[in-house]
């Protein structure tokens, strides 16, 4: 009797990719009806909203997952290598990175930038060979994309009705704003306590702030065997040492520890992004490696330079490193070397940083700096030059505000250090100012300059009180 | 290490007998590709355990399992998939044994230099897939441990487990007897624990064996590796050989044909041999002559079934090789034939998620040899040549991707 050869193992195991590609995707379902809840039905419940905000972050994940898909069918069939919708929804899973894309950005993206970014995220995992052979996290490459080159055009993290009841925008950005002032009051108060952070009940990215549904998320999916855990666990056992050395050392409480951890997408990123199996290193030891990385440069992102996504940015730059750090694996095959390697890069990057870190930050408020350079009578006009702290820090925005009459009646900006004076004046927002003199704390900011709009409404508030006086 | 149980369906225990054969074919090469040289001619008659081919470089004979005459070589496929001349040895259906080779010396007299000379003589090999002649296993000093391999790990495999079943107590003497002559203080039986029915099998005897003892190991594949089996029981891992250690193992099977040697004068001819699959209509383990041919086997003892794109399977669903044809000639390293029906899976692109790297039980990384296949210099540092070939790799891989070829094609360009 005649058979065919098969050279194989006649026996498999349950798992396949397709099924740890869609159980994520139900995760991102998840993530998605949470969303919804957050940026559509509660500020609907507020009065902020209408049937759009509802089914805007729904609306969101589909335009993006709908550029994915074309994207990826239009590029294979310029490539003369036609594939099916259906193939590339099932077999290259051509939609997730655009979920995963409209998760990580900001509910007030304008709807052109996310055609866009999905086009680049979905473009960039293509060009790269398609599943499977990409070297960067294509939602990552797209998030990056827009929130870098475009950020004037996305109008800040807050939802409408946040805007009334918080002043300042995400945690983190909050306290870049505020010069890096390391304390409860500043950083965790605003957005009422760390529960918040750990429900999700705070401002930023659509998807991503609901720490126990990520964590819900990372104990089905460590259960199932379906992601790379090590990655996750080193990074943030990194943080918290980093947070941990930190706190000892300036003496700040241990809630800085859960505030690191629990803030700016981090769980989001460590446990659904950076254990994106195709991106990250392979060997065991190497993701260890890679986590220790992640946290390293994220705690030094945050802490040290004023770009706002320190995740997304550390989880790039892992998936390029993991070229390099899968070729050391095979070039040191050694495994007590790499172990070696591993003990050195923990206490050479850790302690530095941490150390480094603990000189930038402040942890008593810093002054507020106001100043009265001048107060001028002439006729019923009272013209004063004050000086006060703006974004860029303290005394960067100096003011002439003249009275007549009791009222404000003319703001000019003599100097500014800020970078978008200019949207100030684009917006009219000194005669805002004048005009609203009686109710500043009605007065929206500007999304885009929150903080230049935010310190010129306190200058112009306490240059009041001084005349009142 | 991440734990693999492969859940695996039983059979009957009974044994079958299947030795009405008219021809037997030893096959001139092995499956190591030690090649042999034959030494009958044509027309020259042969006892049962004669030896008909040797390879002189390593000290290794082929012997006949039957008496009768030499016929012209044939060829046909043996367990590795590769053609191979085989002598034909015609039956007489006397079962002649050699007059010298029944002379036996006084039982108090038998020394282990007799018993090593015996073990060469009737041609024991180890027949748990190995075939490494028995001989050189045991011709070492300070022996303190013999380890009996009863794990069987491979899903499916059921024959030496039938063999417990049927032959506790001929097992059970045949180590004794072994630890008597080797002067050995102590044998283990590793099982797993999840065969308790052969366990009971054992304890009914055990107690007259004071220096027998059953370790119970987990029901992981691939814990029947020499290897582990040797960590798991005693905790010890060594180079080379376990005899480095002062540790003997041998598989059961190899140990119950010792014991047929000791006991009656019996060379190594027959062995128990599973035939599985949903290809076959009659699933059973039967004990065979080594030289048949699985298509006689098959055909009088089990009969195909009529199924889909069927595959012929050598040996476990794990480690065996799919063969074109049913025309192979069982050897002592066969245990098992499996005609099953081929499922292709659909292979997708590999998303680098590091299974393989996590269940391989000799600590290598597949997909990294997989990725730097053209790199021999690479390859040299990945340790391909530690693969066993177990099929933990291409089990796991969630992109169903045949992650062992490549590592067997990496071993190759290593060893060119």
């Amino acid at each position: 009797m005649k058979f065919s050869i098969r050279k194989k193992t006649f026996v498999k195991s349950d798992n396949s990719t397709t099924n740890i590609m869609y159980n994520i995707l139900i995760i991102l379902v998840f993530f998605v009806i949470f969303a919804t809840f957050k940026n559509g039905i509660y500020p609907t419940i507020k009065g902020y909203g209408n049937l759009y905000t509802v089914f805007k972050p729904l609306i969101y994940t589909s335009i993006s997952s709908i550029v994915c898909l074309f994207t990826e069918y239009l590029y294979y069939l310029i490539r003369k290598n036609k594939k099916s919708l259906y193939y590339l929804f099932s077999y290259s899973y051509a939609i997730i990175p655009g979920v995963f894309l409209s998760l990580i950005i900001s509910i007030n993206t304008p709807i052109w930038l996310l055609i866009l970014g999905s086009f680049i995220a979905s473009l960039s995992k293509v060009i790269m060979g398609g599943f499977g052979k990409n070297k960067l996290n294509p939602a990552l490459v797209g998030a990056l994309f827009i929130t870098v080159i475009f950020s004037s055009h996305i109008g800040g993290y807050l939802n409408e009705y946040e805007v009334d009841t918080i002043s300042s925008a995400t945690p983190l950005s909050n306290m870049t704003a505020s010069s890096y002032v390391i304390t409860y009051d500043n950083l965790v108060k605003p957005y009422g306590s760390l529960s918040n952070f750990f429900f999700g009940n705070i401002p930023g990215s659509i998807g991503e702030t609901s720490s126990l549904l990520i964590i819900i998320a990372f104990i089905y999916l460590a259960y199932r065997k379906m992601i790379k855990i090590r990655i996750p666990i080193s990074y943030i056992m990194t943080v918290t040492l980093i947070s941990l050395i930190i706190c000892l050392s300036k003496d700040i409480g241990l809630w800085f520890i859960l505030f690191n951890i629990l803030s700016g997408g981090l769980l989001f990123g460590a446990i659904l992004m950076a254990t994106d199996p195709v991106t990250t290193p392979i060997s065991t030891k190497g993701q260890i490696i890679g986590g220790i990385i992640l946290g390293t440069i994220t705690m030094y992102i945050r802490y040290m330079t004023h770009l706002p996504e320190g995740v997304l940015i550390s989880i790039l730059i892992l998936n390029i490193l993991t070229i390099i750090i899968n070729y050391i694996t095979i070039k040191i095959y050694n495994k007590k070397t790499l172990r070696n390697i591993i003990v050195l890069l923990f206490i050479l990057s850790i302690i530095p940083v941490s150390l480094i870190i603990t000189n930038n930050i402040n942890t008593k408020p810093l002054d507020d700096s106001f100043e009265v350079l001048s107060k001028v009578q002439k006729g019923n006009d009272t013209i004063y030059e004050v000086k006060g702290r703006g974004y860029a820090g303290n005394g960067s925005l100096k003011l002439k505000i003249t009275f007549s009459n009791d009222k404000v009646s003319n703001i000019d900006i003599i100097k500014s250090n800020e970078t978008y004076t200019k949207d100030i004046y684009n917006n009219d927002y000194l005669n805002k100012i004048i005009n609203n003199q009686d109710n500043l704390d009605n007065l929206n900011t500007i999304s885009g300059c929150t903080y230049t709009s935010k310190y010129l409404k306190e200058i112009v508030e306490k240059t009041k009180k001084d005349y009142n006086k | 290490m991440e734990k693999i149980h492969i859940t695996s369906s039983k059979i009957k225990d009974d044994i079958l007998k299947y030795d009405k054969i008219d021809k037997i074919y030893i096959p001139l090469k092995d499956k190591n590709n030690n090649i042999y040289k034959k030494a009958v001619k044509k027309g020259d008659y042969v006892y049962k355990g004669s030896i008909v081919a040797i390879n002189k470089e390593k000290d290794l004979s082929l012997h006949s399992t039957i008496s009768g005459y030499i016929e012209d070589n044939d060829v046909k496929y043996i367990s590795n998939g590769k053609e191979c001349e085989c002598i034909v040895i015609s039956n007489d259906y006397k079962e002649k044994i050699e007059k010298n080779k029944i002379i036996r010396k006084k039982k108090d007299n038998y020394t282990k230099e007799d018993f090593i000379k015996d073990l060469k003589n009737n041609g024991i090999v180890g027949l748990g897939g190995s075939s490494f002649p028995t001989y050189i296993k045991y011709n070492t000093d300070n022996i303190k441990y013999l380890l009996i391999n009863a794990v069987e790990c491979e899903p499916f495999i059921s024959c030496d487990k039938a063999l417990i079943y049927n032959n506790s107590e001929e097992i059970l003497e045949g180590i004794d007897r072994i630890l008597e002559i080797m002067n050995i203080d102590k044998a283990i039986i590793v099982i797993k624990n999840t065969s308790t029915k052969y366990i009971n099998m054992l304890n009914k005897y055990i107690g007259t064996y004071p220096n027998i003892s059953i370790y119970t190991t987990d029901d992981i594949y691939p814990n029947g590796w020499e290897r582990l089996v040797v960590k798991n029981t005693l905790g010890i891992t060594y180079d080379k050989y376990p005899s480095e250690k002062g540790i003997i193992v041998s598989n059961v099977s190899t140990i119950y044909s010792i014991y047929e040697m000791l006991k009656s004068n019996k060379p190594l001819c027959e062995r128990v041999i599973t035939i599985y699959g949903n290809g076959i209509k009659k699933k059973c383990n039967v004990k065979v002559k080594i030289g048949s041919l699985a298509s006689d086997i098959i055909n009088n003892i089990s009969e195909y079934k009529q199924i889909k794109d069927p595959l012929f399977i050598v040996g476990g669903p794990m480690m065996g090789n799919s063969l074109p044809s049913d025309d192979v000639v069982i050897t002592p390293d066969v245990n098992c034939l499996m005609v099953i029906s081929n499922i292709d899976s659909k292979v997708l692109p590999c998303i680098k998620c590091g299974k393989c790297i996590g269940v391989c039980p000799s600590n290598l990384s597949p997909v990294l040899i997989m990725n730097s296949i053209n790199k021999t210099n690479d390859l040299k540092k990945l340790d391909v040549n530690k693969c066993i070939e177990c099929g933990l790799c291409s089990y796991i891989c969630p992109s169903k991707i045949e992650v062992r070829e490549f590592v067997r094609s990496a071993k190759e360009k290593v060893n060119k």
